[in-house]
């Protein structure tokens, strides 16, 4: 408890009879208090001397009930307040209506509670005014975006205030949202006023006050200035995606620019077409080729293999060995090289390419020799060809970059659209969401 | 959740640079995978 003197204000209550209905009213704050409200017959009454005038009195089919009774004490931000006041205001131009409790503590002044669609906010009121850009409020270093303006009138009030209520009183209000805070101004005739809200869990507010789980209205949506888990973790893993992105293709064009990438054997291999039509490569049928003896230097490291065959509308397969001429040490691979390409109704079409090539990883250096099983069909006459071969030692990968982006992008991606979507829901019932098109 | 996320990719980068440095490829099953002849496809009549 912070049962400081500023915690338990002691209170000289004053009753006095309505002059409309005789039903007894009291004032908790006289002196604080301008008006009053009497709970039996709606008549607003002057507080400001003994005479009691009757301000206004107004008539309301339907009474609606403060979720937090007038009189209850609570406990927010370390302070003690006592709920005096309770006004329902409504939108004039959409009927929307939301609850605002008058809180009073003697040494610390007002607050207002408000509550909008089940969700709650603490509203003091601030002497500095804002700098504005466009739809931007600046307090200071925070930004606040303007969330709604428009006109406001009091629909029903009980209670205590500071100031002479009418029922029917209008208002101009703006809205700017910084979640958890929002901003507002409020503007007649006479003044205008700027406080900030900072929102509150319903549950604080319920455990504060002591307000029973029937009267506590179950939040709708995502209000104005709720906080969202989901945008607070964006911003910070955001931030971090950005910086492992970065960090990740410095570190690949580190990789690129000190691998070897050296042509270390090629050689133009002979084979004879053959005619035959099938799609079937068999190596018993194959011709057989060996290279002689070529160094591939680095210790450890890659190689890549390309094969360039002449063909056309038709294939050439390759089944190759590389083995390490000192330790037998033996690389195999298959790669088939296949191109097509014609005139179809009036439209010409290509398929397939000449040239394929494969990645090896962890050759080790030393002296090598390839073994090659060449099959091939579909040619069009049988005659001596060439298919090309080239060696090369460590060539730059790219496959680990692009994975380690998918994976460092997994999480991010997830967050992001969470937020986006908290954050459409919340700007769904403002007429200045960015996530609005403009039109 | 932003933590652990942080350390993770703390961890990705240096496994990654490891990576690079000592010719190590992620999911390296395929580095010798094979291919058959499948002759023209749409095309072919």
């Amino acid at each position: 408890m912070a049962g400081s003197a500023g915690t338990k204000p002691a209170k000289k209550v004053t009753t006095f009879s309505c002059s409309k209905c005789g039903a007894p009213v009291s004032v908790r704050y006289p002196g604080h208090s301008m008006s009053a409200v009497c709970d039996r017959c709606f008549s607003v009454i002057d507080t400001t001397n003994d005479a009691f005038r009757v301000i206004e009195t107004y008539f309301k089919q339907m009474q609606v009930h403060p979720r937090i009774e007038l009189g209850s004490r609570g406990e927010l931000n370390d302070k003690t307040w006592e709920v005096i006041g309770f006004v329902v205001r409504e939108d004039i131009a959409s009927a929307f209506k939301w609850e605002e409790y008058l809180l009073f503590n003697p040494y610390y002044g007002y607050r207002w509670l408000t509550c909008n669609n089940g969700h709650w906010s603490l509203v003091t009121t601030v002497k500095e005014k804002p700098d504005f850009s466009s739809n931007d409020a600046k307090i200071g270093d925070k930004k606040y975006k303007l969330f709604y303006r428009g006109r406001a009138k009091v629909f029903f009030v009980l209670g205590e205030f500071y100031w002479k209520v009418a029922v029917g009183e209008e208002v101009w209000m703006a809205d700017y949202i910084r979640p958890p805070e929002m901003l507002s101004m409020e503007e007649d005739r006479a003044q205008k006023v700027w406080s900030i809200s900072e929102y509150i869990e319903p549950k604080v507010v319920q455990e504060a006050f002591n307000v029973d789980d029937g009267s506590m209205a179950t939040p709708v949506g995502v209000a104005p200035n709720q906080p969202s888990p989901e945008t607070q973790a964006w911003k910070k893993v955001g931030m971090y995606w950005g910086i492992f992105l970065a960090v990740l293709t410095a570190l690949q064009v580190l990789h690129c620019s000190t691998v070897l990438n050296r042509v270390e054997y090629e050689v133009n291999v002979p084979y004879m077409t053959k005619q035959d039509s099938t799609l079937v490569a068999d190596t018993k049928k194959a011709e057989s080729w060996t290279s002689p003896v070529f160094e591939i230097a680095k210790d450890k490291a890659n190689v890549e293999i390309s094969i360039k065959g002449d063909v056309d509308n038709s294939w050439l397969y390759v089944y190759g060995e590389l083995v390490n001429d000192d330790t037998n040490e033996t690389f195999s691979f298959e790669r088939t090289v296949e191109y097509y390409h014609g005139v179809d109704d009036g439209e010409s079409w290509s398929e397939g390419h000449t040239t394929d090539r494969i990645t090896i990883g962890n050759v080790p250096g030393g002296k090598y020799y390839f073994n090659l099983d060449i099959d091939n069909g579909g040619a069009k006459a049988t005659e001596r060809k060439t298919m090309y071969l080239e060696l090369k030692r460590d060539i730059a990968g790219y496959a680990n970059y692009l994975w380690c982006l998918l994976f460092i992008s997994i999480l991010p991606i997830c967050v992001f659209f969470r937020s986006r979507a908290t954050e459409v829901a919340r700007w769904s019932d403002s007429d200045y969401s960015p996530y609005q098109s403009s039109s | 959740m932003d933590k652990v996320y942080g350390i993770f990719g703390v961890l990705l980068c240096i496994y990654f640079w490891y990576a690079n440095v000592n010719n190590i490829r992620f999911f390296e099953g395929e580095t010798a995978g094979h291919t058959r002849p499948s002759g023209p496809g749409v095309h072919h009549k």
